[in-house]
């Protein structure tokens, strides 16, 4: 078990009070045990990344040009249900819609995700430089991230010859996001960047069936992710492990307020991609057939983004170590989003 | 007593060494109306007094403040 702490007590010395600051009037600060019990720590996370740091433009130089010829998004992480009225061509520029919205959507949490790193790496100035060095790192690559996944749209924009919706008030969600207790915050985050590590592993890595720049886009992001998910639980642990039971209830319950609402956006997303697909197939659906596409639509948004993080192992591991009750709601509430 | 290891504590220790941390945390307590510091809400408290003093002062006192409202600190 690592002491987080131990950089400040390298700072200050043992724990014993200094004998200049004896007898004041404050009581003595119990460090906190860490809760998770991790078997890393920042100066690790930040070794791993720079072994894995790449550049943007070496990922995707401007001016890149998409191949449209396959699908995007393996089958695990696209549309769920049969649209079988539509015809192949149909089907798959529907997987390249979601396919644009899906990076759309990781450029879009990382808005909130680069301000909590950047607030979280500001709580360390003064006191444990490896965290501020990790969390520096983190924010720097969601920025980067971020770039990568415009370029990408952009080209998108360009090639895919006609227009899509996407979700676009990133900065308003933000603002919800960030409004709720810094536990939740912390959980939503570790829920993103875990389930951005599996959807690589799980799904994306091995199908030869999808486009191969794609997958590469995916891979790259993931390599940086695989050590923001490892701080992400650093950071969490940190939050937890001084928190109240109740303190802890509540991030537990605005965790599942905001998988609520981002179920609502994914539902928005859906409706979204609906148009997206009529406008690009140049195809009139009927009321019956829209519904059957956002249906689809939203069922894959939810266990791609939504399920796929609460019933992760990690993050399951986690939230039982924190909080047992939390974890029986949260496991509750992924299996009525199934 | 302090503890040292109290992360607010700690921050004004690297900084300003023990001594000078000492004279300005009693100043600050006192100025605060801190009776000790055990709580998010003491440091928070604790940081705002410091963001009021300016200058390096003021730049440690942030970095506390942020990281108290992290740790549940109620905002006022």
């Amino acid at each position: 078990m690592l002491d987080r702490w131990a950089p400040m007590k390298r700072n200050v010395g043992n724990r014993r009070a200094c004998p200049c600051l004896a007898g004041r009037r404050a009581a003595p600060y119990d460090p906190p045990m860490p809760s998770l019990q991790l078997s890393y720590d920042y100066d690790s996370c930040v070794k791993s990344s720079e072994k894995v740091s790449w550049k943007l433009d070496d990922v995707m130089p401007t001016g890149a040009r998409l191949d449209f010829s396959q699908p995007f998004l393996p089958g695990s992480l696209a549309a769920r249900g049969e649209l079988a009225f539509l015809s192949p061509t149909e089907q798959r520029m529907l997987n390249q819609i979601m396919g644009n919205a899906y990076l759309n959507l990781f450029a879009f949490v990382e808005e909130y995700i680069l301000v909590t790193m950047i607030n979280h790496s500001h709580a360390e100035v003064f006191g444990d430089h490896h965290a501020i060095r990790a969390l520096s790192r983190f924010a720097d690559e969601e920025v980067k991230h971020q770039h990568l996944f415009s370029r990408y749209r952009q080209a998108f924009a360009r090639d895919f010859g006609h227009d899509v919706e996407v979700l676009d008030s990133a900065a308003q969600v933000a603002g919800v996001i960030l409004g709720k207790t810094p536990i939740a915050v912390m959980l939503v985050t570790y829920h993103i960047e875990i389930m951005t590590q599996a959807h690589y592993t799980e799904c994306v890595k091995d199908d030869r069936s999808i486009d191969p720049f794609f997958v590469k886009l995916l891979h790259h992001h993931w390599l940086e992710e695989s050590q923001h998910a490892r701080i992400d639980a650093l950071e969490l642990d940190k939050l937890v492990s001084d928190a109240s039971p109740a303190q802890i209830e509540t991030g537990v319950q605005d965790y599942l307020d905001l998988i609520g609402a981002f179920d609502g956006l994914l539902l928005q997303q859906a409706e979204m991609d609906a148009r997206s697909l009529a406008t690009a197939s140049g195809r009139s659906f009927d009321a019956a057939q829209t519904a059957a596409i956002v249906t689809a639509q939203h069922a894959g948004y939810r266990h791609t983004f939504l399920v796929y993080g609460m019933k992760n192992a990690s993050f399951a591991e986690a939230l039982k170590k924190i909080s047992p009750d939390g974890f029986a709601r949260v496991t509750e509430r992924a299996a009525s989003l199934s | 007593m302090i503890d040292l290891t109290d992360p607010a504590v700690a921050k004004l220790v690297s900084v300003l060494g023990r001594e000078k941390a000492t004279i300005v945390l009693d100043d600050c307590m006192q100025k605060a109306g801190i009776r000790e510091i055990a709580s998010s809400d003491d440091r928070y408290r604790l940081g705002c007094e410091l963001i009021s003093r300016g200058g390096l002062l003021e730049a440690i006192g942030r970095a506390i403040k942020i990281q108290a409202i992290l740790h549940g600190a109620r905002e006022t």
